[in-house]
């Protein structure tokens, strides 16, 4: 599931389950290049979530968590951070850490 | 999606594009239709089989009558980064993305920075190779540039050959050399010389020598494909030029010393074999055509033949596009008795530690993201059953339920609740993603038919004579908006006003600020007028000349969507 998440409803959004947050701008060309790749890891693993959070609809995300380029990809399970990248790194990598995040 | 993307013309990266056309593989070559500058620099090459002593100049016509001999064109972009997704590449030029299986990386050796006088004399007394032209400067006095004690090897050599160095050690403990040896501090460095290298200076002397070695270990491309291994700056290959990342190879002087155009060659031809295996054990297959080799500026047929059309939507494409849109990826869960890969389990794991001792977890079989074994073994099982896998101790894992990912039927009503009075229907909405998509696709490759053209534009005109000829006009022009929009022209403005308005004081500082865009729109308008073969005279009326530039440009459009829908159905 994807939902485009706005600040104000975050937290309850992801207080349960898995969620990968995406942090992006819309004039970023690799935060393009991951939406593919994520549509994909979606598409695979049902069971995870994607929140798309537009991080200049929302300046508060910059700040919490302190995001200094874009994409920055966090990894949430039951509301605590489990893993995070930043940079159009591939698939690999975003399987990676969702393995992480779901069973460690 | 190619087959291969090389990055780099110079001897490897052609060396290997050569190798992989001639096996019927889709490469893109990205470089410069130069190839490589500093080829063309070098004075003589001795050493390579069969073509005796030819000119750095004389082997770059060479390569280039070669590429188009077996029809390879090069896309010259500049590459800004390369990320792996999944089992293939994006390799991002600026706004631009292209799609390959794998990639060689042949970048050449790139200077961080450079010393005056450095580039103007390579090849002409300045070499990065001591073993390769220190016996040019038999007995003659010579000065070494050395930022690494693993070069030392190279001195000793010049040692041998040379009457006299002047050293610039830049690394600490330099060892003991011999009395033809001098120490000399490395201070702003410059290398001068008419014709060819005379003299190097730092900040306290002057020295006269015949030649300038620069040993300088260089930074690999890490800095543009993450996690790339490197060794002592180089790209870390083994005999295969495979580097420590699945699907990407590299040659050339990219990957260390020496560096001669005929290792570089050879590790080309090497790195090609690896991928034509490395396609053939994994069976990825392009669908993109290599480029065709076209004579340089293009016409308008040849733009749209050099450019990709292979990323046109397929009607795959739009059903999960339609399927995605319309379910926010939302699926439904459907329980089932046996599992099957793409199922989802919830398990209870006992025996072991962290991953495999929690309870009521749930696992997407064969994602492999929990345990490959383990999700392997669970295929065929039963709710209800147990089975035990071997991690560091015997785990037992039971099932209790098995669910199949179901996505939810795409209604009608899903299309009316987006509002959109126009589209009721499915099939409507079906056609609408499919024309936006189409339509998205083909803005891209009009964009890139036109930049292609553009950057192929003959400058005929420097910047400061498009302003002598067109500044008057723009200041007639100018005046009119500004009068039109705030009541008061530019031409009647005085300085405190223009600086308000406009940022400058005088009138001729805003047309000549506006130069570099001139001569852009200017040099658009007449590379697209003659690749579409549109006599455009010199009176053609310059106000309207951004129309005539915005007509040509729907012209083109429309050429382009005739040409690429041609054999397509439009639904």
């Amino acid at each position: 599931m994807v939902k485009k998440l706005n600040y104000k409803e975050f937290d309850e959004a992801i207080a349960h389950g898995d969620w990968i947050l995406d942090f992006y701008t819309d004039h970023c060309g690799p935060c393009k290049m991951l939406d593919a790749t994520m549509a994909k890891v979606l598409k695979d693993n049902p069971i995870v979530s994607l929140a798309k959070c537009n991080i200049e609809d929302d300046p508060e995300y910059q700040e919490r968590f302190e995001v200094t380029g874009t994409p920055l990809v966090l990894f949430y399970h039951d509301g605590v951070e489990k893993a995070r990248f930043s940079g159009a790194y591939g698939e690999d990598k975003i399987r990676e850490c969702l393995s992480v995040c779901l069973y460690d | 999606m190619y087959d291969v993307a090389i990055i780099g013309t110079g001897a490897a990266g052609i060396s290997a594009a050569l190798t992989l056309q001639s096996r019927g593989k889709s490469i893109l070559l990205l470089g410069k239709r130069e190839l490589s500058a500093k080829m063309t620099l070098a004075e003589e090459i001795r050493n390579y089989p069969g073509l005796g002593f030819v000119s750095g100049k004389q082997m770059q016509e060479g390569f280039i009558n070669h590429l188009a001999q077996m029809n390879i064109g090069i896309v010259q972009k500049h590459v800004t980064e390369i990320a792996k997704t999944g089992d293939s590449f994006k390799i991002l030029c600026g706004q631009e993305t292209f799609d390959a299986c794998s990639v060689i990386l042949a970048t050449g050796v790139s200077s961080l920075k450079t010393y005056e006088g450095e580039e103007r004399l390579l090849g002409k007394g300045v070499s990065y190779c001591a073993t390769c032209d220190g016996f040019l400067y038999k007995d003659q006095p010579i000065a070494v540039v050395c930022t690494s004690k693993d070069f030392e090897g190279e001195i000793e050599y010049l040692e041998q050959t040379c009457s006299k160095i002047y050293l610039v050690a830049n690394y600490k403990n330099p060892k003991q050399f011999s009395d033809k040896v001098s120490m000399i501090s490395g201070k702003n460095i410059r290398i001068s010389g008419n014709e060819y290298v005379e003299m190097i200076q730092n900040d306290t002397n002057e020295y006269d020598v015949k030649a300038v070695f620069i040993l300088r270990d260089n930074i690999a491309p890490s800095s543009m494909i993450k996690n790339l291994q490197t060794e002592n700056g180089h790209i870390a290959i083994n005999r295969m030029c495979e580097t420590n990342i699945t699907g990407c190879y590299a040659a050339g002087d990219c990957t260390g010393r020496p560096y001669q155009y005929v290792k570089a060659a050879g590790e080309g031809n090497v790195a090609a074999h690896s991928v034509l295996e490395y396609l053939s054990e994994t069976g990825y297959k392009g669908n993109a055509k290599t480029r065709p080799y076209k004579k340089y500026p293009l016409s308008f047929d040849d733009a749209i033949d050099v450019t990709d059309l292979s990323n046109m939507p397929t009607d795959q494409t739009i059903d999960d596009l339609v399927r995605f849109r319309l379910t926010n990826g939302e699926v439904e869960f459907v329980e089932k008795d046996v599992c099957e890969k793409g199922d989802i389990v919830t398990i209870t794991v006992k025996g072991g530690v962290g991953r495999y001792n929690r309870e009521n977890i749930r696992v997407t079989i064969g994602q492999n993201l929990y345990d490959y074994e383990a999700e392997n073994k669970l295929v065929g099982k039963r709710t209800g059953e147990t089975i035990s896998v071997l991690k560091d101790s015997e785990i037992t894992i039971t099932i209790h339920g098995i669910q199949t990912p179901v996505s939810k039927e795409l209604t009608d009503e899903m299309v009316r609740a987006l509002n959109n009075p126009a589209v009721t229907t499915l099939n409507q909405y079906y056609q609408m993603v499919k024309q936006e998509a189409q339509q998205a696709e083909l803005d891209l490759i009009t964009y890139h038919v036109l930049s292609e053209i553009h950057e192929q534009t003959p400058t005929t005109e420097t910047p400061e004579e498009v302003i002598v000829r067109l500044g008057e006009l723009e200041k007639e022009f100018f005046d009119k908006l500004f009068a039109q929009q705030m009541g008061k022209g530019i031409l009647s403005m005085n300085e405190e006003e223009l600086k308000k308005n406009l940022g400058v004081s005088t009138v001729d500082e805003f047309i000549a600020s506006r130069r570099d865009w001139y001569q852009m729109k200017y040099n658009q308008l007449l590379g697209l007028s003659k690749a579409m073969n549109i006599e455009l005279t010199d009176e053609f009326d310059y106000m309207n000349k951004y129309e005539v530039l915005m007509n040509l440009q729907t012209m083109a459009a429309e050429k382009i969507k005739n040409r690429v829908l041609g054999g397509m159905s439009h639904g």
